[in-house]
């Protein structure tokens, strides 16, 4: 890799990454890509909060974040970018906040809304990737639909209980959210039990799994579902596939054609 | 022939297990599996399997740690490890 300091970064940006900037496969290259990148986070609780904290740490250029609703006190177990002086006021305002504390360079887009089948395509349009941490099969199904129908890779990411998964969505080339559920769930309840310690792992992890996208190193969990057990430490990387007859993704692919009679 | 079962944890809840090891017959498929259990577990996995041995939107079937495209035709083998997990969604 070339010694020379791209343009875009600043000597002070060279002293707050230097040691990510010592990962061989990453480096300045890796670095500016990141400062040239946006991503949307769909929900900043104890997932999304997570994802945005190390996104805004590493240097992502620009973050777009949205999620409706004021700071309730049972958040505060798990949603790290929400504090106590917050309550009653809206989370989008303390997770701009704290994450400007952080990282004053990376720009920020705070949505003081969840995102839906009105919002979710003109959110996409502002990103060159999306993490999704929503908590509801509606919004992830709309947050899904507008990511592929943009070709925008997706980061999926999820937990209940002790359990957790992971896998990146890249529109053409792996399954999508709707290859693997069409329709919400029926057993989905919205009410989940949950430690702060399990949403923030794979809200890490799934931070991993972006900056390795932008940058361009790395083995990103594509067609690969990863679940993680915590309760027994159980890791597992497991094969998905895409449902031919997908009405998003389906599209995308091309299609078999019938032999001749 | 003898096949282990993985349970997510959502799915735990019903079958009151977290692994179990099932005999079933030779050369029964996926979806028979599934029907199986269904039975075995007194209907407890109703909200995840259909009767006929379909999983319901949101359980995801592994076979030894593979999505197949179909249920009624994978074919299962002794030792084979199935997992039933559920796709979840909080944080
Ligand atoms: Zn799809």
């Amino acid at each position: 890799m070339a010694n020379q300091v791209p343009k875009t970064i600043t000597p002070e940006e060279l002293d707050i990454y230097q040691w990510q900037l010592w990962v061989s496969d990453f480096g300045l290259a890796g670095q500016e890509k990141l400062r040239q990148s946006s991503v949307l986070v769909s929900r900043l609780g104890g997932l999304g909060g997570l994802v945005a904290y190390q996104l805004a740490a590493a240097g992502v250029g620009k973050l777009v974040l949205a999620h409706a609703g004021n700071v309730k006190p049972s958040d505060l177990n798990r949603q790290l970018l929400m504090t106590h002086d917050w309550i009653g006021k809206p989370r989008i305002e303390s997770a701009q906040r704290r994450l400007s504390e952080l990282n004053p360079r990376v720009e920020i887009v705070a949505v003081n809304a969840n995102v839906h089948d009105d919002n979710a395509a003109e959110l996409v349009s502002q990103v060159d990737l999306v993490v999704d941490c929503a908590p509801l099969f509606e919004e992830r199904l709309a947050m899904n639909r507008a990511a592929v129908n943009a070709r925008k890779p997706v980061v999926e990411c999820a937990m209940y209980d002790l359990e957790a998964s992971l896998t990146s969505v890249v529109p053409g080339q792996t399954p999508c959210l709707a290859c693997l559920t069409p329709t919400p769930p029926t057993a989905w309840r919205r009410e989940f039990p949950v430690f702060g310690a399990v949403s923030g792992t794979v809200g890490c992890m799934a931070a991993m799994e972006v900056i390795k996208i932008l940058a361009g190193f790395g083995e990103p969990l594509l067609g690969t579902l990863l679940t993680m057990d915590l309760r027994s430490m159980q890791f597992r990387r497991r094969g998905i596939s895409r449902r031919e007859d997908c009405e998003v993704c389906g599209p995308l692919w091309p299609s078999v054609q019938a032999p001749d009679a | 022939m003898q096949i282990e079962i993985e349970y997510g944890t959502q799915v735990r809840v019903a079958s009151g297990v977290t692994r179990e090891k099932i005999e079933t017959p030779e050369g029964s498929t996926a979806a028979e599996l599934l029907a199986r259990l269904l039975t075995a577990h007194d209907g407890a996995l109703a909200p995840w399997i259909t009767a006929d041995g379909q999983p319901r939107p949101g359980l995801l079937v592994f076979i030894n740690d593979q999505s197949p495209a179909s249920l009624q035709n994978a074919l299962l083998r002794h030792g084979d490890h199935v997992a039933l997990m559920t796709l979840v969604s909080g944080g």
